[in-house]
């Protein structure tokens, strides 16, 4: 299969940390250098609203916020140590659509590098550089209250994960681990600690549940990055207590400890010759596309039962430039081809968003 | 590189802070009257050059700064052994924390008050040549500190200047937090003095001032607490001779609190002694002379009670501060409002025509602090940046919501928060024992606890479950300091009160607990 270059467009003057794809609507949301984020539509890769003046240094991460169609919420966590929650707003008397910054989420003591919200939307959680996680719960119109500070990592946490269903939440960080959380009786706690990493885990994401391939039998599966150019597979073995999928038994009988046990399975087929920043799990095709510090865009799929290989390879993809970030998108140009057509969306140190389509040779 | 901070403790990326945090040293210039209105973040700078020495290592807020460890590593078990060798003229005398003594009545399966028998034993007759003098309870000041929390918070009602809620001041944890991120809420600190601060000043005002001994130098205070917190309050300046002696002070100023070690320190103590702790007698052991007047040898030397679990295990104060309320307004009554997890919870002292008089809330642990501190703090002043070609006006339905709510919820009406940093309160703090510390469990001859939930539940019950006797309002607190201000010549603010500043420092991003323990429990004690 080959990787072509769709479109590219110079999204900002400094480089571009993140892109987030909307769940279900055409948008895409960027997080940039230059302390903006920027809306593009990918019906025609313009740019649609410039967010900015809510954070003072570098905007390092976005996150949409889930079933929120009619009005769409955007999280953008900072260098400036914050969070912003903004939101998309219908003027009543105009119909006139405009985004409004609704509130700061203050309190890591250092810059922030992740958010996330949970698959139903109700949790957001933040990781900074001042190693703890932080999960927030919106109280009531725009009123948000720390739920929990997880200080398990030993050094600064570059990303966090949500389940696509359970309450599980997933942080990677310098100190080459991976942690699952679930909330206990009366607090979150840190349920399983997955070593295994000989460096910094840059980015991870849950298997979606709606990938053909996967299976409820086989269990969830979280796919990493690190510094140490690979990227690994783990698989959940075992789990109980509060917040667990169907088929488990109930926690009453065992103590209210949660319990999450998970495996690496699989170290997908080398392919990075540096870091490897980032990493996407697609819903439609169950293929993982990565991005690195050499400039190379990857895909793999899964020929058999946790068996990997290399299905397409774009190198310098943007140049000379690291990416950044890579994700999986629903196509929603003029030429995509069917319902479920998909494109991969990429970004850099150059401050460019390329599009990419994933081909047949 | 210096011992304490190795390559594990750096990141790699290390910005430089937007605002340096060193305080500047030198003297403002005079202000100018001028006001200047400017849009956010375009201000001028009028901040001088500052100054950053290699022992602080200010470049980046991840790092742990040098004096935080020193201050840690330097009060330990071994510093006490070799205090006892090296200063045989000190009269030395521990102070034991409830919270400590309910743990160790669980690591010994006995009671409370056997533990204190078998850690005087301990202290006084098992050490060798030089043994402390006396081991003094802490809840007498408890119940000192309780007093004037209580009519602290009464006189704050009538005073429109003071900032309210007041916030307890008795947690070293919290009060380094505040001071260190929020200093902006420091007006809303308790002014009184925790009851380690009042029992080091009261033990060695009183001994001085009853001819036991000449300077605070002469007395070695050791205290056994609950958590490494404690030693950061030992150490404050604020908590030294000179701020309370009478006669002039030669200009050395002794901490009022000279070694402050934890509960599992003192296990390492005997250990390092080689004694097992199991085999110290439990019988019980003569009243220690504490004072030559009898009120205050009393007040002393009465056990009290922790009282119920409505207390809490951080002292009681926000129940001691609600029954003189109740007491004050008479026909009020209590309405409990759970808050959104066990460690947060509202009190609201309701009049009987059921409008809120006052809101007291219990607020432990980081997360519901992070909360408390955001309600607290002024709402931000700038303008958040709207966007379009036309202001959107902010839901104003939602608007009246979030008003009507707040009325309600009697928020402007909140007098005190207990707060605490560990959740579960002081039984929970990070110098206890551990429920996975196999080692100490294997060295009592215990089985682990099933988790730590269940130790805590166990810890606790020992620590409702000390003796019932008299309650603190028999006490006739006022005679009591009556006497001890006659005795030592120290005026009744000295005791009780002190202050607090902002640092530039970086307690606000603790000393893990692990850290400090190993650092605090290195043989060479320091760096």
């Amino acid at each position: 299969m080959k990787l072509t270059q769709l479109a590219s467009i110079a999204a900002h003057p400094d480089r571009v940390w993140q892109v987030a794809p909307h769940p279900t609507l055409p948008f895409l949301a960027t997080a940039s250098a230059d302390k903006s984020s920027k809306i593009i539509s990918l019906l025609n890769f313009n740019t649609l609203t410039t967010l900015d003046g809510g954070h003072k240094r570098t905007v390092r991460s976005v996150a949409w916020k889930p079933n929120t169609e009619d009005e769409p919420v955007l999280a953008t966590g900072s260098f400036d140590y914050n969070a912003g929650i903004w939101r998309q707003f219908e003027d009543e008397a105009t119909e006139k659509k405009d985004w409004q910054f609704l509130v700061i989420l203050e309190g890591h003591e250092s810059e922030m590098k992740r958010v996330a919200w949970s698959a139903g939307g109700s949790f957001l959680a933040t990781c900074s550089r001042d190693k703890s996680v932080w999960v927030w719960e919106e109280m009531d119109d725009d009123n948000f209250e720390t739920v929990a500070v997880l200080q398990d990592h030993t050094q600064d946490v570059k990303c966090v994960a949500w389940h696509p269903e359970d309450v599980l939440l997933a942080s990677g960080s310098y100190d080459n681990n991976i942690m699952l959380y679930k909330e206990g009786s009366d607090d979150w706690v840190c349920v399983k600690v997955l070593e295994g990493h000989e460096s910094t885990v840059w980015s991870l994401e849950f298997e979606p549940l709606k990938s053909p391939k996967y299976s409820e039998e086989r269990g969830s599966r979280l796919v990493s990055c690190s510094d140490d150019f690979t990227v690994k597979i783990w698989t959940r073995t075992e789990q109980t207590g509060l917040g667990s999928g169907g088929g488990q038994l109930p926690s009453i009988l065992r103590g209210s400890q949660p319990k999450e046990e998970w495996e690496c399975t699989a170290t997908l087929p080398k392919a990075h010759s540096r870091s490897v920043y980032s990493v996407s799990w697609s819903k439609v095709t169950g293929r993982i596309v990565s991005c690195g510090g050499d400039g190379k865009i990857v895909v793999y799929e899964e020929a058999e039962d946790n068996e990997w290989k290399i299905v397409a390879e774009v190198g310098l993809a943007h140049g000379a430039y690291e990416i950044n970030c890579v994700a999986w998108s629903t196509r929603y140009d003029k030429d995509k081809r069917g319902e479920n057509d998909e494109i991969i969306i990429s970004s850099c140190d150059d401050g460019k968003v390329n599009f990419w389509v994933l081909d047949e040779e | 590189m210096s011992a304490i901070l190795s390559a594990d403790a750096l990141n790699d990326f290390i910005a430089p802070s937007v605002e340096c945090i060193k305080p500047v040293e030198s003297l403002p210039e005079p202000q100018s009257n001028e006001l200047t209105v400017g849009i956010e973040g375009t201000m001028p700078d009028t901040r001088t050059a500052a100054q950053i020495s290699l022992t602080d290592c200010l470049a980046c807020s991840g790092c742990v700064t040098s004096s935080e460890a020193v201050l840690v590593s330097m009060q330990s078990h071994n510093e006490v052994l070799s205090a006892l060798q090296q200063f045989p003229g000190k009269k030395f005398v521990a102070l034991l924390s409830p919270q400590s003594r309910a743990a160790l009545a669980v690591a010994l399966q006995t009671t409370e008050q056997t533990v204190t028998n078998m850690v005087t034993e301990l202290l006084t007759k098992s050490l060798g040549e030089k043994q402390f003098e006396m081991v003094v309870d802490t809840n007498p000041f408890r119940q000192l500190s309780l007093h004037y929390a209580s009519e602290e918070v009464l006189d704050s009602l009538d005073d429109p200047e003071r900032k309210r809620p007041i916030l307890t001041s008795a947690c070293p944890g919290f009060i380094c937090y505040l001071e260190s991120t929020h200093p902006i809420l420091i007006p809303h600190l308790s002014t009184l003095k925790s009851p380690q601060a009042i029992g080091g000043t009261f033990l060695k005002a009183l001994m001085i001032g009853e001819g036991r001994a000449t300077s605070p130098d002469d007395v070695y205070i050791v205290s056994i607490m609950p958590c490494f917190d404690k030693k950061l309050e030992g150490a404050r300046g604020e908590l030294t001779s000179t701020a309370w002696q009478v006669n002039g002070a030669d200009g050395t100023s002794v901490r009022d609190v000279d070694c402050v070690i934890t509960t599992r320190e003192l296990l390492s103590l005997a250990e390092a002694k080689g004694i097992d702790f199991r085999s110290l007698s439990r019988s019980a052991q003569p009243t220690p002379a504490i004072s030559s007047n009898p009120t205050i040898q009393k007040f002393l030397t009465t056990r009290l009670t922790n009282g119920a679990a409505d207390n809490g295990t951080s002292g009681g104060n926000l129940t001691t501060i609600l029954s003189s309320l109740l007491a004050r307004y008479p026909g009020s009554t209590v309405t409990i409002q759970p808050g959104r997890n066990i460690d947060t919870r509202d009190y609201l002292v309701v009049s009987p025509t059921g409008e809120t008089i006052a809101k007291l809330s219990r607020c432990y642990g980081f997360r519901n602090i992070q909360n408390l501190v955001r309600k607290l703090k002024p709402a931000p002043t700038r303008v958040l940046p709207i966007f379009g070609a036309k202001r959107v006006a902010a839901t104003p339905a939602a608007a009246r919501r979030v008003a009507a709510k707040k009325a309600g919820s009697g928020e402007d009406k909140s007098v005190y928060v207990e707060v605490m940093a560990c959740p579960g309160g002081c039984t929970n703090g990070g110098g206890q024992i551990k429920w996975d510390d196999e080692a100490i469990w294997t060295a009592l001859g215990l089985d682990k606890p099933e988790s730590q939930r269940d130790l805590l539940a166990r810890v606790d019950e020992a620590y409702y479950s000390a003796s019932e006797e008299t309650k603190e309002r028999e006490y006739g607190i006022q005679a009591v300091v009556g006497e001890f201000l006659k005795a030592t010549g120290l005026e009744e603010d000295k005791l009780v009160r002190t202050g607090y500043r902002q640092v530039a420092n970086d307690i606000g991003n603790r000393l893990s607990e692990k850290d400090a323990l190993a650092v605090a429990s290195r043989n060479d004690g320091g760096w």
